[in-house]
Order: C-alpha cells, then sequence, then structure tokens
C-alpha cells in the first residue's frame, strides 16, 4: 500500500467520521437550537439556562470571595459595594455563595430529571409494549412506590446514610421514576392500539423497529417536556430538603443558605439573604419549565401547545364586521338582470 | 358484580399495605445499621442484660425473621412501638399531633378548594382576558418558587418587619392547653361513621365530604376551652394563608383547563338546547363534569391533611406531625419515624381506595376492573 | 305568518388574528308550521350553523350574528331577551344532534337528562317528571323504559341514545325540530328507524322540522322542501321532487351525480373536480366558479343574486347561466 494511499484511506475514514458526526449529532442538535431559539419561551429559557451554566463554571472568576472560608469579623453584614448581598453569620460572602450554588443545583435538576426520564421512559415503553408479564410487575412496583412516603422515608434513610447529594440523586431516581413511567405506559397503550402501529405490525415489522420509528417519535415531547419539569422540580425539591436538614449542611447550596437565613436573617433583618437564594431558585425552575413548554409546542405538532397560554375569543370591530357584509353584498335585481343578458348574449 | 369490584380493590389495597409494611420494617434494618443503636447509647457497654432487656423491649433482639414477625404482629394490633422521646407509645404520641396538623392542612384544604374552584371558574369563563391572565402568571409564580421560600417571606413581611402575626407555634409560649383528644377523636370517629350512613341512606356523594368535615370543626370546638381558640386561630392564620397560596392556584388551574375543555362538550349544548338556564347548565353539566379531576386531586392530598405540612411546620414551629417527624429525625428516634412513615402510607392507601369509590360512583364510565 | 322566518342571515367568526371569517352568507330560509324543510350541503358550509343560530347557541363573541329577520312564531330571536330565548328552548323549538355519544352528558343516567326537560318547561316535580319520562320513552319506542331511565350514554347503543335525545328534543311537543345530521352517525338499519320516528313524531304532533343533512337520499324522503347551502350561501332551492329531478345549479347537479343508484352500471362516480375552499379564501364571484365547468367570464366578477325560478316562487337559483 502506498503512503498517499494510506492518507488517502485514513482521509477518507475521517472525513467519513466527521460527516456522519455532523449529520447524525451536529445538524439535528444545531436545528433543534436554531427552532427552540426561534421561539419566545425557548429563547427566553435558553438565555436563562445558558446564564446558569456560565455562573456555575465560572463561579470562581465572578466573585472575589470564597464560598467555604469563614472571616468571623464580618458575620451579618449588610449590603454593600464589597459585599453586594451581604454576607451571612460566618462572615461568608452571600453572591458567592449564590453563584457556587448554581453548580449544585444545576447537577442535581439535571442529573436527577435526566435519569427520571430515561428510567421511566424504558420502564415505561417496556411495561407498555413489550412484555405483559414484566409490565404487570413494573406497575405492581410503580403502585408501591407511589404511595410509599418520600418525605418520612428520606427522614428515616437520612439517619443511617451520610447525608450526600449523590445519596440525594439516588433516592430522587428512584421516587421519580413511577411517575413518569406511568404516564410513557399510558400513551404507549394508547399508540399501540393505533392502526398505524398494526399495520407495521402486519407488515412484519420487529417490535424494536416500530419502538424506534413509531413509539419513541411520539412520546418523545412528553418525554422532553417531563426531562425539563422535573429537573426544575428537583431544584426546587433539593432546596427543600436541604431546608428541613436532609442536605449535606458542609455543601454550597441555595437551600443551605436558606436554612442558615432561617437562623440568621430575620433577627438581623438581611432581607436579602433570604430574597436572594429564592430569586435564583425562581429563575433557574423558570428558566427549565419555559424550555419544557417550548419544547412541547414545537414537538407537539397536534395541540400546539399546553392550552397554558391566554387566548382570547376573537373580537371584531365594527369596521370589520361593516367591510365583512359589503363583501357578501349581492347585486341588485337591475344589474342582476343586466348581466344576465349580458350572459345570454355571449352564449 | 359491583361488590365483587369493591372487594378486589380492597384486597388489593390490603397487599400493597402489606409491602409497605415489609419494606418499612426491611429498608432500614437491610440496608443499615442496628436501629437499636441510638437506644443503647446511653447504656454502658458491658451492661449486657439492660442491653437484651431494651432490646426486647422494642422487639430489636433475636434473628431478622423473628423481628419481622413481632413487628407485623405488632402492626395489626395498632402497636407501633414506644417513642423513645415522649416515653409513650407512637401511637398516642401521633394521636396527639395529628389535630394540630388538621387544624393547618384541613384549613387549608376547605379554603383552597373553594376559592379554586371560583377563581378556575372564572378564569375559564374570561378565558385570555384580565382574570385568566392573572391565574396564569400566579401559576408561574407559585409553580417556580418552592412554597416555603413564599412562607419564609410573609414570615419576614408580617412577623419580622410589620409584626402582625405570631412567628412561631400554636399558642401563646408558656401558656398551657387543656386538648382533651379523645373527645376530639370521638367526635371524628362519629363524623365518619355518620358520613358513611348518611351516604348509605340518601346517596348523595357530597355528604362523603361535607359530614367528616363538619364533624371535625364541631368537635374541634368541643375539644379546646374557648377562651384558647382564639388564640390558637390567632396563630394559624399566617400558616393556613401560606399554605392556601399555591394550592388555590393549582386547584384554579384545574377547574380552569377542564373548565375550558368542558365548555366544548357536545353534551353542554344539549344542556343548553333543552332551554335550562345559565346557572343550571354550569352546576348541572359544565361544573360537575369539570370537577371530576378535583375529587382525585382531593383525595391524593387526603393523607396530606392529616400528615401536614412538613416545611411549613418546621418554619412556624407548629407542633404538628411535620414536626413530629423532624423532631424524631434529629433525635434518632427510629421507632417514632418509622410509625409515622407507616401512617402515612396507611393513610394513602385508604384515601387512594376511597377516592377510587367516589370517582367511580361519580363518573360510571371508569371500567370496573 | 310562517313559523320560521330567515332574511339575509348573516354569520360570521372572529379569528384568532383578527380575521372575520363569514360562515354563513345572506341566507333566507321559511318555514310554514307542519312543513319539513331540508338545508343540504358539505361540511363546513354553514348548514349547522344556521341551525344553531336560530337555537341563538352560538357563542358570541366569536360569532357574529346579523340578520333583516330571524322571528319564531313573530317572537324576533335576534332581541328576546335571554330568559324568553331560554323558554322557547327545549319547548317551541327542539333539537337533536349528529353526534349522540358526545351529546348526552356521560355521567348523568339518560332519565335524569330527559327529566330536565320537564322539570324545567312543566314545573313538575322530580316524581312526576319521571313518571313523564318513562311514559315518553315507551311512546318512543324504547324497549324497557324503567330500566333504560336508570342506565347511563356508556350502556345504550348509539341508535338508543339518538332516541334519548329526540325524546329530549319533543318532549314538550315543540313546534319546530332542529335535526342536525340526525342519522350520520347511524349504522345504515338504524337510520331508516330513526327517520321513520322523526316522520311519526311529526305526523303526531303537527311538528315543523328544519333538517340538515349532506344525504340526499334522507332529503328525498324526508323534507317537502329542500335548500342547497354552497360556502354559506343558498345556491338553490325547491320543491325536494323538482330539485332532485332537475336540478338547476352546477352545485346540485354535481352533487346527484355523485349519487350511487340501483341498477345503474359505472366504473367512476363523477367528481366535483377541486375541493371546497377555506371559508377565509372564498373566490371572486361565484364560489363555486373554480369548480364549475361551466363557468363564464361574468361568473368570474360576480356574485349571482338568487333568482326566482317559475311563477308560484318556489323555485330559485343561484347561476347566471340557468334559465
Amino acid at each position: 500500500m502506498s503512503v498517499s494511499g494510506f492518507f488517502g484511506k485514513a482521509g477518507l475514514f475521517f472525513v467519513k467520521a466527521a460527516r456522519f458526526v455532523w449529520t447524525r449529532f451536529l445538524c439535528p442538535v444545531g436545528t433543534f437550537f436554531k427552532r427552540l431559539w426561534k421561539h419566545r419561551k425557548g429563547r427566553f429559557g435558553l438565555i436563562v439556562v445558558a446564564a446558569l451554566v456560565f455562573f456555575a463554571l465560572f463561579a470562581p472568576l465572578l466573585t472575589p470571595y470564597d464560598p467555604k472560608t469563614p472571616s468571623i469579623n464580618e458575620g451579618y453584614l449588610p449590603p454593600s459595594w464589597t459585599h453586594l448581598l451581604g454576607t451571612d453569620g460566618n462572615g461568608v460572602d452571600i453572591l458567592a455563595q449564590i453563584l457556587y450554588g448554581t453548580r449544585v443545583s444545576l447537577i442535581i435538576g439535571l442529573t436527577s430529571g435526566l435519569c427520571v426520564t430515561l428510567v421511566g421512559a424504558f420502564l415505561g415503553i417496556v411495561a407498555g409494549y413489550y412484555s405483559k408479564w414484566a409490565g404487570g410487575a413494573i406497575m405492581r412496583v410503580v403502585d408501591v412506590l407511589l404511595v410509599i412516603p418520600t418525605l418520612p422515608l428520606m427522614v428515616i434513610l437520612h439517619k443511617y446514610v451520610s447525608s450526600s447529594y449523590v445519596m440525594m440523586i439516588f433516592i430522587f431516581i428512584a421516587f421519580g421514576w413511577p411517575g413518569t413511567a406511568r404516564i410513557i405506559r399510558a400513551q404507549v397503550l394508547s399508540l399501540k392500539n393505533g392502526n398505524y402501529i398494526k399495520a407495521a405490525e402486519l407488515f412484519g415489522a420487529k417490535r424494536n423497529y416500530i419502538t424506534r420509528r413509531h413509539i419513541l417519535p411520539a412520546v418523545s415531547h412528553l418525554l422532553i417536556m417531563n426531562c425539563a419539569l422535573a429537573s426544575a422540580g428537583f431544584m426546587i425539591a433539593e432546596a427543600g430538603l436541604s431546608f428541613i436538614g436532609l442536605g449535606d449542611p458542609s455543601a454550597v447550596s441555595w437551600g443551605q443558605l436558606l436554612v442558615k437565613a432561617e437562623g440568621g436573617a430575620f433577627t438581623s433583618r438581611l432581607w436579602a439573604w433570604v430574597l436572594a437564594p429564592g430569586a435564583a431558585i425562581f429563575f433557574a425552575v423558570i428558566g427549565f419549565m419555559q424550555i419544557g413548554y417550548a419544547l412541547e409546542e414545537l414537538l407537539n405538532p397536534k395541540i400546539g401547545g399546553t392550552g397554558m397560554t391566554a387566548r382570547a375569543w376573537g373580537e371584531a370591530t365594527d369596521a370589520q364586521i361593516e367591510e365583512a357584509e359589503e363583501q357578501m353584498r349581492e347585486p341588485s335585481p337591475e344589474e342582476a338582470a343586466a348581466i344576465r343578458e349580458q350572459v345570454r348574449s355571449e352564449r | 358484580m359491583k361488590l365483587r369490584y369493591v372487594l378486589t380493590r380492597i384486597f388489593y389495597a390490603l397487599i400493597i399495605l402489606f409491602v409497605v409494611i415489609s419494606l418499612n420494617f426491611l429498608l432500614p434494618r437491610l440496608i443499615f445499621t442496628d436501629p437499636a443503636e441510638p437506644l443503647l447509647r446511653g447504656i454502658p457497654e458491658d451492661d449486657l442484660i439492660l442491653r437484651a432487656a431494651v432490646r426486647a423491649e422494642y422487639g430489636l433482639d433475636g434473628s431478622l425473621f423473628r423481628q419481622y414477625f413481632v413487628y407485623l404482629g405488632k402492626m395489626f394490633t395498632f402497636d407501633y412501638g414506644r417513642s423513645y422521646v415522649y416515653k409513650a407509645p407512637v401511637f398516642s404520641v401521633m394521636f396527639s399531633k395529628i389535630p394540630w396538623s388538621m387544624i393547618l392542612s384541613l384549613s387549608a384544604m376547605l379554603i383552597s378548594v373553594i376559592t379554586g374552584i371560583h377563581v378556575g371558574a372564572r378564569a375559564a369563563k374570561h378565558r385570555g382576558k384580565r382574570p385568566d391572565k392573572v391565574l396564569l402568571g400566579a401559576a408561574t409564580l407559585t409553580t417556580a418558587l418552592p412554597s416555603f421560600w413564599i412562607a419564609l417571606v410573609f414570615m419576614m413581611l408580617l412577623c419580622f418587619a410589620v409584626p402582625v402575626f405570631p412567628f412561631r407555634g400554636a399558642m401563646t409560649e408558656g401558656y398551657s392547653l387543656t386538648f382533651h383528644e379523645w373527645i376530639f377523636w370521638i367526635g371524628v370517629l362519629l363524623g365518619v361513621v355518620a358520613a358513611g350512613v348518611s351516604y348509605y341512606f340518601t346517596k348523595k356523594v357530597f355528604l362523603l365530604f361535607v359530614v367528616p368535615v363538619g364533624a371535625f370543626v364541631l368537635s374541634a370546638l368541643i375539644a379546646v376551652p374557648p377562651a384558647d381558640l382564639a388564640d390558637i386561630a390567632y396563630h394559624s392564620i399566617l400558616p393556613i394563608f401560606v399554605l392556601c397560596i399555591g394550592s388555590i392556584v393549582s386547584y384554579a388551574l384545574m377547574v380552569r383547563n377542564s373548565m375550558i375543555a368542558a365548555v366544548n362538550e357536545d353534551y353542554v349544548t344539549t344542556a343548553r338546547a333543552k332551554g335550562l338556564s345559565e346557572r343550571q347548565v354550569l352546576f348541572g353539566h359544565t361544573l360537575r363534569n369539570a370537577l371530576l379531576p378535583m375529587v382525585t386531586s382531593i383525595g391524593m392530598s387526603m393523607a396530606g391533611v392529616f400528615g401536614g405540612s412538613v416545611l411549613i411546620e418546621k418554619i412556624f414551629a407548629w407542633p404538628g406531625m411535620g414536626g413530629l417527624l423532624l423532631e424524631a429525625q434529629n433525635v434518632g428516634d427510629f421507632q417514632l419515624a418509622q410509625g409515622i412513615m407507616f401512617f402515612y402510607s396507611f393513610v394513602t392507601i385508604v384515601c387512594n381506595l376511597l377516592t377510587d369509590f367516589v370517582y367511580h360512583r361519580l363518573d360510571p364510565r371508569v371500567k370496573l376492573a | 305568518m310562517s313559523l320560521l322566518e330567515i332574511k339575509q342571515l348573516k354569520i360570521m367568526f372572529a379569528g384568532g388574528g383578527g380575521k372575520l371569517l363569514r360562515a354563513v352568507e345572506n341566507a333566507d330560509l321559511s318555514i310554514e308550521a307542519g312543513e319539513s324543510v331540508a338545508l343540504v350541503g358539505e361540511s363546513g358550509c354553514g348548514k349547522s350553523v344556521t341551525g344553531f343560530s336560530i337555537m341563538r347557541l352560538l357563542k358570541t363573541p366569536p360569532a357574529i350574528v346579523r340578520a333583516d329577520r330571524l322571528t319564531f312564531d313573530g317572537a324576533d330571536i335576534l332581541t328576546l331577551p335571554e330568559p324568553d330565548m331560554q323558554a322557547i328552548r327545549g319547548r317551541d323549538i327542539g333539537m337533536i344532534f349528529q353526534e349522540p355519544s358526545s351529546a348526552l352528558n356521560p355521567v348523568m343516567t339518560v332519565g335524569k337528562q330527559v327529566d330536565e326537560v320537564f322539570l324545567r318547561h312543566r314545573g313538575l316535580k322530580q316524581k312526576e317528571a319521571r313518571e313523564a319520562t318513562v311514559a315518553l320513552f315507551r311512546d318512543i319506542g324504547i324497549s324497557a323504559p324503567e330500566r333504560r331511565y336508570h342506565q347511563y350514554p356508556h350502556e345504550l347503543s348509539g341508535g338508543m341514545k339518538q332516541r334519548i335525545l329526540i325524546a329530549t328534543a319533543t318532549a314538550c311537543r315543540p313546534k319546530l325540530l332542529i335535526a342536525d345530521e340526525p342519522t350520520t352517525a347511524l349504522d345504515v338499519t338504524i337510520q331508516a328507524q330513526i327517520l321513520e320516528l322523526l316522520r311519526e313524531l311529526r305526523e303526531k304532533n303537527k311538528m315543523s322540522m328544519l333538517l340538515i343533512t349532506h344525504d340526499l337520499g334522507v332529503v328525498a324522503h324526508n323534507a317537502e322542501r329542500v335548500h342547497v347551502m354552497y360556502c354559506g350561501k343558498i345556491v338553490e332551492t325547491g320543491r325536494t321532487a323538482e330539485v332532485l329531478t332537475d336540478p338547476l345549479h352546477p352545485y346540485t347537479k354535481g352533487l346527484l351525480r355523485a349519487v350511487p343508484r340501483l341498477g345503474e352500471k359505472r366504473d367512476r362516480f363523477e367528481q366535483i373536480p377541486l375541493s371546497v375552499p377555506h371559508p377565509s379564501a372564498k373566490p371572486e364571484g361565484c364560489y363555486f366558479h373554480p369548480r364549475c365547468s361551466e363557468a363564464c367570464e361574468a361568473c368570474k366578477k360576480h356574485m349571482p343574486p338568487l333568482m326566482p325560478v317559475g311563477k308560484d316562487g318556489a323555485r330559485a337559483v343561484r347561476c347566471w347561466r340557468s334559465g
């Protein structure tokens, strides 16, 4: 094999590989984001989430303070130019904690949201389309898991597990998937009886093929919406659990900031300390929710929206009505007679 | 046919209950350390006799199997063990806390259901106009903000910035209350029986909701000395208000969406074509059908009515079930936490069962499984 | 004076984008006491909307209803106060709908749904209403009326549900029955029974009927006069027999050619080319001209008025080329 031939082959391989990555992966993702960007809600969500990712990645560059190092002399400071949102009881800058806290919220929200959706979708589709037996078993587990009260369970487990975010994510997934699985299964069951899937089965299509070509695309809008909303929900849940003492007290998170605020902010009247974490949670959740709604509107061609938008009945102005009535005007008998004469003569 | 359906559902619920009880027993034991450990903390290592006695008292001795059967037997005789903090049976500790939770959550639920229906119906009627836009905006706010943060902000405003309301507890501090629990529980029990009986004779579903609630209010009024009522009411205003905010919006949104779907149904047109007045159409057909999803939702939140809201009770230091759960966690009262978890699961299962029955009664299309 | 008189009825819908859709344009219609009149057309031509406007059941907004005259039994439906209109609905005018399964409230027993009419218009007590309903069920040929009374819609067949709806609509022996596609959703054998029932009721109660349908076969045996509607305009009207045997408007001719006939051998049914224009994109001139094989220059420019044909004034057609 000649050298140039070798390079030629390798070059061809690289071109092919690059084209594969481009067409199969980058292009769809690119158009996906482009479509999302064109949507009003989608653009808002993208901007917010991009900002959150930016804060999480570049937190050390955005604030000079460390979110963990206490400085005893600077406790309970009100907002000022040096500490924009003030400091907490240990003299730690609150803005720094908010910025670093983005990391915890994003990681917990995204990881649990994604995993819950994947697990729920997988088990939901298996339960709905593959095996009747496995389906029954899965749904029984769902029934039990939906009855078990999550919060007391977490309280019990917490006593025996060192509090860590890995554990929290694990429990979110363990108790989050049944809801998703139930929704997906219901959707799959109704799809399964659809004539086009029966037709595909009659033509000899394999189950995996039908799942890939018909079922997955049909539930994709539900999945994506579910993922976005679940991520948002878990971000709130993290704050709530931290607040009742089920989080990692040494971590820097929005929930932990609020726990400390309950202890110190009220009596020292540091309003920014309470308001800032709430605002941070609000923006993060809104960002994810807007992306979820936007994707649902884009991906679900049938309903074109969740009905969550306020749409008024059309109302017409008098001028419009007059115009329409004018358009309806018909020739008077005299005009009609004339036109009719003309038509007759032409014939 | 009907009886068979009811029996199947009950049987099914019992199986789930059994599974939950077993999980409740196994989870802490299998995965983690010895549940007796916090009990034995104060006792010297070498006092083996006392250690064994404590283990025996809490049913924590012998093999897992033995413990399991002892545990099962206790569950069926309503013996949920003893709380080490309160030095009393878990059962009675819980029953002294539940009324406090109910004061908050039941009032909040009543207020939010009624307000939610009104707001939702109004928004649906003026779809796209101001009431609707306000509701949708509020929905975005309340779903995106953690409820406990909203509570903190209101506390900050109304207890600290403008100190109008007390910020902790259910009564003025240093004040002991004579609360006749037994009167209360007998009243509630009578209410439940009365609801069943009145439903059996009249077949009016709303009695199943109205009679127990009435009994609860009445027995609470009787059980608490009148002088303390005002104090408790004053302390409960802010927590109830905070609890209402989120649930009003979610109920209203549900009513709005199902109303919008219902007004376009053909049967509503039929009802109008019969010459019924707008009021008759609304109450007889539109609202009636639009409220069906709410029955499920109320049924699901019934468990929360007994269990209380952990976050809100923590913020306002309210002496209810939620607070009890956190207390159990903080001091490591294992049996108490387990008892609470069993109680939550039990109430959830029973409420789901009842909801299924009521829903089936209201919507006969639901298949008899 | 006719029982129902409609002159120059115009119905418009305000769309979402500030656009006004014209659903019914300048429709004239009258029904004498005891008479049965059919309104025929394709779906979306405005025939159902016309029926709803007589009952004043259109939601306004988005609907806008204008007419030079819209009277029922001397009462002006356009200006009648709402309580008076409610008193007319169900008592003097009954209405039955296309889809019997969705026109009944699924969570109410059918008996209760019929009771409502008696409770509302006859002022009966609940118990009397129940007796009246059961008696009505028996009259209308519903088997086991006592048992049916307690059943829910999902437990009944489509034909039975339509009977219940007919019972509801005719409970107070109305002067006019508006039947909006009464047989479309039913099996052919059931269709015949339902039409037979309607005919009996009409004869017994001396009831007028406005039969709204797309089925020319139904029209032939059940209506004395017929109005053909296309794109919101009445394009041809006359006695049923005359219109069906000697259609004047190209659209009516097209419709009739598309009906299969017994004993006739054809490879293909003729169809009218193209499809019905969307209400927001109605063509200039005669709305039918893009689909009409006889269209001339005038048809493309001017909308023809409904021009009387013959001497007795019963026949009229909206076409420049006729006559």
